[in-house]
């Protein structure tokens, strides 16, 4: 039985009494999804629409000249802009486009652009970027300031009267989204007043504002449709280049111009995260004690800065320093992704944790709990190990060595992030007489599953069904969402939705109280009915009870508030792997999450999310990596059939475990953090196998065999 | 654009269609473009997401009944000419009406999408699954969407979504049109599929007299140059299953050159000839290119990391070269001239392949490789063998290598060393010597030029190790390079 939650303000309750709320519910999405009917942005046709090209530069750096007259004097090529003149700083900039009648046609004008250009000295590689005459990227040079944290000298100090002390360097490569939809719009402008555009956005309600500004629009008569998107993992916060081009194109010809990048032109511009060099000396004492942490990190962001993470990451050594800089190079910049400069830093903190735990003899699980001062990590810790076995698991102090053939072992890594939402989101609820009910909000969903909750929400303020709620998102009529990346959408959004759903449930036992005969507080909504809670026969079924409300209905609107939602959330993970030693693969057998998140709203796609996350964690471990050909300044695997992603068959058995001790009774945001530890637990757990520990993400049989090779040195 | 005579005609979902455009139109771009079919994704147009995955159905004659067989195929990797007469059928055709579908539902309960671009692939090939698999296994379901890449969910919902579907499809009858009719009653598939049979045969004689060219694979080829195919006259026609099957002939195995990898791995004369090909074949790459890849074009393209052609080197294969005057025939192994050099003439194509068959082989044969992904990813080293050993000594042995030289490359010194020699672990630690003399690897993105020295090595006496378990003792090997 539903309580009545006749508090003063909204709230989200105790857990065990959600009926909807806590359970697994298939996405609202879904149905659409599997049956081919959920449109996306390259999906979309509008009347008179003509498909855009971009025209990409072939080489890493190069001053050029663009005339576009060529393209134009096409038949059905109808306009063309200059995206960029002068010089070009990356493999695949766009210095142009072109739109025409048709794909092949605008495909045509493309090439049929000319594009002259003299090569200009370039260093695609950080080793490049930072010889003494190399060709600058940046007017002020390849290497950006550095930031100092910490304490240098008592870091030194720390270092020299340690029992153990570990130097070593490792490598994070530049990794690629991999959205499945590529990045693109389509503007519907046609010489009026407004426009539309379909984007394939993380932030629908940017949109507006700088298409406006490109089409000589106000920013209210331009509209964002975001129904679904293909993945976005931090690549899509903007118009972005495809965007920008759809719609100078548009204003030149004044006709709807559809332009999706293709996938090498995803590889070459659409985002990547930046990659990581880090130099590190680390101590710790014979009795378990974390002592010293010095890491210089060079970030490799290309053109742009790169992304840092935590210093120290979650560990407490008795002194630490860290110097961070950027190299540039002549590639494209680094983008948020999913727990921007996270994964790099977990990946070499862990590492250095595994080595100085076998240095010192202690415990690889031990030494963590030992040296982390947290009781929510040490209990997640705990959780993970036993699910993996790591207590009959008979390397725990020193790596194992296999039979010679293969080898087993075990990892762990922890992670945290924020996961705290904003303000700005506002929703309306909206019941008719007829018994409908309408949640509108217009922020994207991403895949995350934020569409169901907006059904989820109301469904369990009014005792219904999630599918009897209708969820109206991804379009900026609506009322605001807010942008999703950094975790911030479930904090953002709940919020508001549970405020007007609230707000609505108030207002319609406010109107049922005198047909019921019962004061206001004793008016339940429970299982498609509403009624007197005294006397729970007298009352009405969900439409009886609609039927008496005005041909208006009844219509309540939410604003964020902060206590409906919180910020911090941790998580650990474990990985169990084998290696063959004869040829270096490494297969993860599996890997164990351990998260909290606060109020959990929907387990099905917290779950999805999570086990989303471990997997692209094993990507950037085993197999993801842009390769540059150092001589020729061009990438090398700018498509999938050499940029290889997990598919299903590398699979390990992944387990995402909530951390039920974590008793806030508010929800949190949890699409970044577990995609954090993967590569430091799969590291560590092929370190602790085989005594091979691979420093240069990722673990190619080729370096695995590399580094056992230096063992029998 | 050439104006055809005859038109195309095929069956798209429920609807027959008569065209009169190019032909040569990747089949994508059609459905997408011209048909609103637009569930079927674009995600890579290489062949590499799986998110165009659509059924391609032929009509099948067996006695005095005909049905429709359907494969699950990448639209990317598909020509418009390719269709006629066959049954296209996308996510839109899948759609039973009121209420999803098993894998539909499936995937919907499991929460198996996030994003959703992916899904309506997933959908297509599992459907696929339930049309052709011979028994409900769900090892072998997973396998095929393994050509569907998920960037979204982790696939532990995708696969257990195929575990859920286990127990409703345990029972069916073979493939064929009881299957069929199975599955409609069962409302994974469209009542219209009873009637696509019917269909197709109406379009038979358009289908038979049309002229041009067979394009069987293409894999590469309708990747790269799809502006240049969409422009291009002649009439690309798919050859029938039924023509691109291995058959044995005179104590030969012939393999027409349009058979492709799939055509191949369901082979029973194939798999008498090497049982292990079945596995092996899987690893070379996804299910939905294996339907499309072609083993002439496998060798036409000379790459030197080409799995199917290292085994047919160590099969002692005879490539058989048409062109419309005569035809020859040429060992494979003198078909590489050089880093993407071969011995085609002008006009030529490669009709088939040539080898002994299971009864007259007389060797086991083995294949290793060695990728970055495990699974489906282009070898950095492969290997094949076949050997007879008579009482413990070597009688004859053929053993090619991949991605140690610019061509694919038989060990013919190796394998001189060896004939004639005991079968034991020294023998090979010494043959090992031989074959690093004999192989030139050089640095690339796929390895150095020492990784691939060593992987060539340990995957010599791989081969050893899977043959023979029994004769060679593992631990020699061990002691040898420890």
């Amino acid at each position: 039985m539903t309580s009545n939650k006749t508090a003063d303000k909204p709230g989200w309750g105790a857990r065990g009494d959600h009926k909807i709320l806590h359970h697994d519910t298939p996405r609202a999405s879904a149905p659409d999804k599997v049956s081919g009917a959920a449109l996306y942005s390259h999906d979309r046709r509008v009347p008179g629409m003509l498909y855009g090209r971009l025209v990409c530069v072939p080489v890493a750096c190069a001053r050029i000249e663009v005339d576009l007259a060529p393209a134009l004097a096409l038949e059905g090529v109808l306009a063309g802009v200059v995206l960029r003149d002068e010089e070009t700083r990356f493999m695949g900039q766009a210095v142009a486009a072109v739109a025409a009648e048709t794909p092949e046609l605008a495909d045509d004008g493309a090439r049929a652009v000319a594009l002259e250009f003299e090569e200009l000295p370039w260093a695609v590689t950080p080793e490049q970027a930072l010889l003494p005459d190399a060709p600058k990227v940046r007017r002020r040079g390849n290497r950006g300031r550095v930031r100092k944290i910490g304490d240098a000298k008592a870091t030194e100090d720390a270092l020299a009267a340690a029992d153990f002390i570990m130097t070593a360097d490792y490598s994070v490569p530049v990794q690629h989204h991999v959205c499945l939809e590529p990045h693109g719009v389509l503007c519907d402008w046609r010489g009026g007043d407004t426009a539309t555009i379909y984007a394939s956005t993380q932030v629908a309600f940017g949109v507006p504002g700088s298409a406006a500004d490109l089409l000589g629009l106000d920013e209210q008569s331009v509209r964002c449709i975001v129904h679904h998107m293909g993945g976005g993992f931090g690549s899509k916060f903007s118009l972005d280049t495809p965007g920008r081009a759809a719609c100078l194109l548009s204003r030149e010809c004044k006709r709807p111009v559809l332009l999706m990048n293709d996938r090498t032109q995803e590889f070459q511009t659409g985002g990547n995260r930046s990659g990581s060099i880090q130099r590190v000396r680390a101590a710790a004492n014979r009795d378990g004690r974390l002592m010293a942490l010095r890491i210089e990190i060079d970030k490799i962001g290309g053109v742009g800065g790169g992304a840092g993470g935590p210093k120290p990451f979650h560990y407490r050594p008795s002194a630490s320093y860290f110097e961070e800089g950027s190299v540039h190079t002549h590639t494209d910049s680094s983008r948020a992704m999913r727990a921007p400069g996270h994964p790099q830093v977990a990946f070499v903190t862990e590492s250095v944790m595994d080595e100085l735990a076998y240095g010192v003899g202690a415990d690889l699980l031990e030494f963590r709990k030992q040296n982390i001062h947290s009781e929510v990590w040490s209990r997640q810790l705990d959780r993970v190990a036993d699910e993996i076995g790591w207590s009959s698991h008979p390397h725990r102090r020193t790596p194992g060595r296999g039979d010679g053939w293969t080898a087993e072992g075990i990892g762990f890594a922890i992670s945290a992030w924020g996961g705290g939402g904003h303000g700005g989101g506002q929703a309306t609820v909206r019941i008719t007489r007829s018994g409908t009910v309408t949640c509108s909000i217009g922020v994207q969903d991403l895949g995350t599953g934020i569409r169901t909750l907006v059904a989820m929400i109301p469904a369990e303020e009014f005792g219904l069904q999630a599918d009897a709620v209708e969820a109206r998102i991804g379009d900026t009529n609506l009322p605001p969402g807010v942008g999703s990346g950094g975790s911030v959408t479930t904090g953002s959004i709940a919020p508001p939705v549970k405020v007007a759903s609230w707000k609505a449930r108030r207002a319609f036992a406010e109107h049922l109280a005198p047909l019921l005969d019962c004061p206001v507080e004793r008016v339940m909504f429970a299982a498609g009915r509403v009624f007197d809670g005294d006397a729970p026969k007298r009352g009405l079924t969900w439409h009886e009870a609609c039927g008496t409300l005005t041909n208006e209905g009844l219509q309540e609107t939410g604003d964020w508030r902060g206590d409906l939602q919180g910020s911090g959330v941790h998580g650990a993970q474990a990985a169990r792997v084998r290696v063959d030693l004869m040829t270096g693969r490494v297969q993860v057998l599996k890997m164990v999450c351990c998260q909290d998140s606060g109020l959990v709203l929907n387990p099905l796609t917290w779950r999805s999310q999570v086990k989303g996350a471990m997997i692209q964690g094993l990507g950037q471990a085993l197999l993801e990596e842009r390769v540059l050909d150092a001589d020729l300044g061009i990438g090398l695997n700018a498509q999938l059939q050499d940029y290889k992603i997990p598919g299903c068959l590398e699979i390990p058995e992944l387990v995402a475990l909530i951390d039920e001790e974590d008793t806030r009774e508010f929800p949190i945001g949890v699409g970044e953090p577990p995609v954090i530890p993967g590569p430091g637990a799969i590291a560590g757990a092929v370190h602790n196998a085989c005594g091979a520990r691979v420093r240069h993400l990722p673990m190619t049989p080729d370096k695995v065999l590399d580094a056992l090779a230096l063992l029998e040195d | 654009m050439e104006n055809r005579s005859e038109p195309l005609r095929f069956q798209l979902n429920a609807e027959s269609l008569e065209t009169c455009g190019a032909t040569g139109r990747l089949l994508l771009d059609y459905l997408r473009r011209d048909r609103r079919a637009v569930g079927t994704k674009e995600g890579c147009r290489e062949g590499d997401c799986g998110a165009c995955t659509v059924l391609l159905g032929e009509l099948l004659h067996e006695g005095s009944t005909s049905w429709v067989r359907y494969r699950a195929v990448p639209a990317c990797m598909l020509l418009l000419g390719h269709v006629r007469g066959r049954h296209v059928v996308t996510i839109e055709g899948l759609n039973t009406g009121e209420t999803l579908s098993p894998p539909q539902r499936a995937v919907v309960e499991r929460g198996a999408t996030q994003c959703g671009f992916c899904t309506p692939g997933f959908v297509v090939s599992f459907t696929g699954y339930l049309l052709n698999a011979t028994g409900y296994d769900p090892e072998t379901a997973i396998d095929a969407i393994a050509g569907n890449l998920c960037r979204c969910t982790g696939y532990t919902a995708l696969v257990q979504a195929a575990r859920d579907l286990e127990p409703e499809f345990t029972k069916l009858p073979p493939p064929g049109p009881e299957r069929t009719a199975a599955l409609v009653q069962a409302g994974a598939l469209p009542e219209y599929f009873t009637r696509a049979a019917a269909e197709l045969e109406r379009m038979q004689v358009n289908a038979t007299q049309a002229e041009g060219l067979l394009l069987a694979g293409g894999t590469d080829l309708i990747v790269q140059q799809t502006s240049a195919l969409d422009s291009t006259s002649p009439e690309f026609l798919l050859p029938n299953e039924e023509d691109r099957v291995p058959r044995v002939v005179d104590g030969r195995l012939v393999l027409p050159g349009a058979c492709t990898f799939e055509d191949l791995r369901r082979s029973p004369d194939f798999l008498a000839l090497w049982p292990g090909a079945h596995a092996a074949l899987g690893r070379f790459a996804s299910i939905l290119i294996r339907e499309r890849a072609s083993v002439a074009g496998n060798i036409a393209n000379a790459s030197p990391i080409a799995d199917g052609t290292a085994i047919f080197l160590a099969l002692d294969a005879e490539l058989e070269l048409a062109s419309p005057a005569d035809s020859r025939r040429i060992p494979l192994k003198e078909f590489f001239l050089g880093y993407k050099q071969i011995a085609l003439k002008e006009g030529e194509r490669i009709a088939g392949l040539r080898m002994a068959d299971a009864a007259h082989l007389g060797r086991l044969v083995n294949f290793e490789k060695l990728s970055k992904r495990t699974q489906l990813d282009i070898a950095t080293v492969n290997s094949a063998l076949s050997i007879a050993v008579v009482d413990g000594r070597i009688e004859a042995l053929t053993l090619s290598a991949g991605g140690v030289a610019p061509i694919p490359l038989l060990l013919a010194e190796t394998a001189n060393f060896l004939v004639g020699r005991p079968l034991t672990a020294a023998t090979l630690i010494e043959a090992a010597a031989v074959l690093d003399g004999e192989i030139a690897p050089i640095s690339d993105v796929r390895g150095s030029e020492e990784y691939k020295r060593l992987a060539m090595r340990q995957l010599f006496w791989a081969h050893f190790l899977e043959l023979f378990p029994e004769a060679i003792a593992a631990e020699t090997f061990l002691e040898a390079i420890s």
